[in-house]
């Protein structure tokens, strides 16, 4: 029997499971406590943050503190392995596209003008960051926006600190990247699969379960506002600088850490056609949504028999 | 100035001679030639390129089972670093499998 409790967090719901009833108040603790550090880092809209700090310095060196450092490593590390295309350097992208503040005012606004800007592919490359030193240096102009990596790595840590300390096996779900850790429920996690996070638990979608690692699913139907250009939405294409455009509308991703599953299933809605054969060549567990509906699987994903049937 | 027959008929064999080893020679160089055309064929034949052929062959059989649905661990592709609460990254996870009991929590885009 698990317990479950959710929150606001980062712009979006924070949900906590645990297997152990008795857990849960240590475990509900245990993870205010590291989002409230992780946003005081991280967060893009709050001016006290760490980040907004480091990005009006951009083309200075700055000293880091080990919370932020983690995180823009881990940014780093996805665009290594991502060949750019998880791309932490696209701030100012974001930002002409409409983000420029928290999605309920930028929802909330009535349309946006895009705005134009230069274009310099892979200024990823330029930032230089020394891990022991924790000295970052960003290139003048590039705004750095660790994203979507950080909510995950963020589910990851939060998981294994709770089940560490609690001894339980838990679940925690920030904006629906799902991380898990500790024993699972007989049976696995049973996670809904949908366009949206905030979906009923008794809405249609598939249903699967997860032992270990993590979830994510990323989505061009969620956190999307209407422009001049028509209706954007916050994952940036870092090969034209304005939002993503090709044939997947959602992509979930089954893997070792929920930090994986988002970098790969955020590279997968960025490449479009060529998604599918570049998840199989890196063995990851993925579903994947076209726009028109249509669903389709990886070799090794639960139902990509039934849906190719 | 003519020769009598009998000063001709040493030369006549000598150059009838003389054209029955070009005849023997050409004949060994033909036959030699034929031996070692074939030699080099059959060398040819057993060379490489079949054996390429076949290897591709046989790597591409695991792409006609694509739906299979094998069991693959996913190897990590970015580490999440170090942590002073987080332990080391776990291990490469198994694909998922189709859930039984109502779900807890839903994935999706935010």
């Amino acid at each position: 029997m698990t317990t479950t409790v959710s929150f606001p967090a980062f712009g979006t719901t924070a949900v906590l499971v645990v297997a152990d009833p008795d857990a849960m108040t240590a475990a509900a603790a245990l993870l205010h406590r590291r989002l409230r550090r992780v946003d005081r880092a991280c967060s893009r809209f709050r001016d006290d943050s760490e980040l907004v700090a480091v990005n009006r310095r951009s083309g200075e060196p700055v000293e880091l503190s080990a919370e932020l450092c983690g995180f823009v490593r881990a940014a780093l590390d996805a665009a290594h392995a991502t060949d750019g295309l998880v791309d932490p350097a696209l701030g100012t992208e974001l930002r002409a596209a409409g983000y420029d503040r928290t999605f309920v005012l930028v929802a909330a606004r009535n349309g946006w003008c895009v705005r134009t800007i230069e274009r310099r592919p892979g200024r990823w490359r330029d930032i230089e960051l020394d891990d022991v030193r924790r000295v970052l240096h960003v290139p003048r102009g590039v705004e750095l926006d660790p994203g979507a990596t950080a909510k995950a790595r963020t589910a990851d840590l939060a998981a294994r600190e709770i089940a560490a300390a609690t001894g339980s096996g838990t679940l925690v779900s920030l904006g629906g990247d799902v991380a898990v850790a500790g024993a699972a429920p007989v049976g696995g996690w049973p996670v809904l699969l949908a366009d949206h996070h905030g979906a009923s638990l008794d809405g249609p979608g598939e249903r699967i379960a997860l032992f270990e690692g993590g979830l994510a699913t990323s989505s061009t139907s969620a956190r999307s506002w209407p422009t001049d250009r028509g209706r954007m939405h916050h994952v940036i294409d870092p090969r034209t600088g304005v939002p993503a455009a090709g044939m997947w509308r959602t992509v979930s991703v089954a893997a070792a850490s929920c930090l994986d599953a988002n970098v790969a299933s955020t590279a997968a809605l960025v490449l479009g056609a060529d998604a599918l054969s570049w998840l199989e060549q890196r063995n990851v567990h993925a579903r994947l949504v076209a726009r028109s509906g249509a669903v389709m699987g990886t070799r090794d994903w639960p139902v990509a028999l039934e849906c190719s049937a | 100035m003519t020769r009598e027959p009998s000063q001709l008929r040493p030369a006549i064999s000598v150059r009838e001679a003389a054209t029955r080893r070009v005849r023997v020679s050409t004949g060994v160089a033909l036959l030699a030639a034929a031996a070692l055309t074939g030699a080099f064929t059959a060398l040819a034949a057993a060379s490489t390129h079949a054996k390429k052929i076949v290897r591709r062959l046989e790597t591409r059989r695991p792409a006609a089972h694509r739906l299979a649905p094998v069991i693959a661990p996913a190897p990590p592709l970015v580490q999440l670093g170090s942590s002073s609460a987080a332990p080391p990254p776990a291990a490469p996870a198994p694909a998922p499998a189709p859930a039984t009991a109502p779900p807890v929590v839903v994935s999706g885009g935010s």
